[in-house]
């Protein structure tokens, strides 16, 4: 199996450039494939990839639960989130996240909401991480909102497809503190998100 | 620019197409891992890993790429991230470094699965970045109608094949 180099025509890559290109496959299959599959002995670009399910049912019609998707903010508490910018829960709106690290340095991230069904689905895109001053350098990624009601209960599916991307460790290490966070995440979901949305519809029904 | 606006380089799509196969999931997902039987709109390549499984990469070549004077490359790849057994099935999908077709592409395609009274739904989604300097030069705005097209066309492949090929409810209950 042979690859091209990365986006040089064929024309171009010298019988010298295949040879170090095919001694190189075993090792490193193409710098890009290197970079999702952590083979990275030296420091190089490599991504995490984090992916969540989250599935839950609420006693509640839709249109009550729809106000606490396009306002997160209300019971997704872990790190301050705010509305930054465009129309709350319309196409165009930023939202800022800014999350407090361990040394006490504060990240900011951000995200556009990209589709708007209302009742039915929202998505948000993470925008580029523009201060690399953390160890995330590169942040790709949505979050999805989706309700259905069925005879008065709605369902609630959050999926996040987020790739995360640093140069500044390991494969190995980077991975394994994702994944820390990954379980983290979810735990927060379970245990504190989805109870205070819980209290949060149950006052409004007071 | 603030510090969260994207450059006008990059262009966000995204897209959602349905089919409903008179076949029970276990035969579509089964049919469906094989992509490269019902994909015909590119060639399907592995190039790392085991085939069908997370963490597989597959360089996938759009065909019409040259007919439509596209930028090389004319690949891209995807890796599966994730998946459960006959209800979802995640890939990323990301440009050969330095770009394919003329962009730097990046999306998550994802794939869920439904059964109902023996028939399958699938619902195809993909949420898709595409980064490059001629985007911001664009006169007309950038569609994705081309690879949606493609993909209805996939998965009418992926019907037919099932509906030609595996047993039905009833068949199977008899």
């Amino acid at each position: 199996m042979t690859y091209e180099a990365p986006n040089r025509p064929r024309s171009a890559i010298t019988f010298v450039a295949l040879l170090v290109l095919a001694s190189c496959q075993a090792a490193c299959i193409s710098p890009r494939i290197d970079a999702e599959v952590g083979n990275n002995a030296q420091p190089q670009f490599v991504t995490f990839d984090q992916l969540l399910h989250i599935h839950f049912t609420l006693e509640y019609p839709i249109a009550q639960v729809w106000p606490y998707v396009i306002g997160i903010e209300s019971w997704i508490k872990a790190n301050p989130i705010e509305s930054i910018a465009g129309v709350r829960g319309e196409t165009g709106e930023i939202i800022k996240i800014s999350v407090l690290t361990n040394d006490n340095k504060k990240h900011e991230y951000f995200a556009e909401v990209i589709q708007v069904l209302p009742r039915q689905k929202l998505v948000m895109k993470y925008l580029p991480v523009k201060s690399t001053s953390g160890v995330i350098e590169g942040l790709y990624g949505y979050d999805v909102y989706e309700l259905e009601e069925i005879n008065g209960i709605t369902q609630v599916s959050f999926q996040t497809y987020q790739e995360y991307g640093t140069s500044k460790m390991s494969g190995e290490e980077f991975r394994a503190i994702m994944e820390l966070g990954m379980e983290a995440s979810e735990k927060r979901w379970l245990e504190e998100y989805i109870p205070t949305l819980r209290a949060l519809l149950r006052t409004d029904l007071n | 620019m603030t510090n969260y606006d994207e450059e006008n380089t990059v262009f966000n799509g995204h897209y959602e197409v349905e089919v409903i196969i008179d076949r029970p999931v276990a035969g579509v997902w089964t049919q469906y891992l094989d992509i490269g039987s019902w994909v015909t709109s590119h060639d399907i390549e592995n190039v790392y890993g085991t085939p069908g499984t997370v963490g597989s990469i597959t360089r996938v070549s759009f065909k019409k790429a040259k007919e439509m004077d596209m930028p090389p490359t004319h690949h891209h790849y995807c890796k599966i991230v994730e998946m459960e057994r006959e209800k979802y099935y995640l890939l990323k999908t990301y440009s050969e470094k330095g770009g394919s077709y003329g962009v730097n592409l990046t999306a998550f395609d994802d794939a869920k699965f439904s059964s109902c009274n023996g028939k399958t739904k699938i619902v195809f989604s993909v949420y898709l970045e595409m980064v490059a300097e001629s985007i911001a030069n664009e006169t007309d705005p950038i569609n994705l109608d081309v690879s949606r097209d493609g993909m209805i066309q996939n998965l009418e492949n992926l019907k037919r094949i099932c509906e030609r090929n595996l047993p039905s409810c009833i068949e199977n209950e008899s």
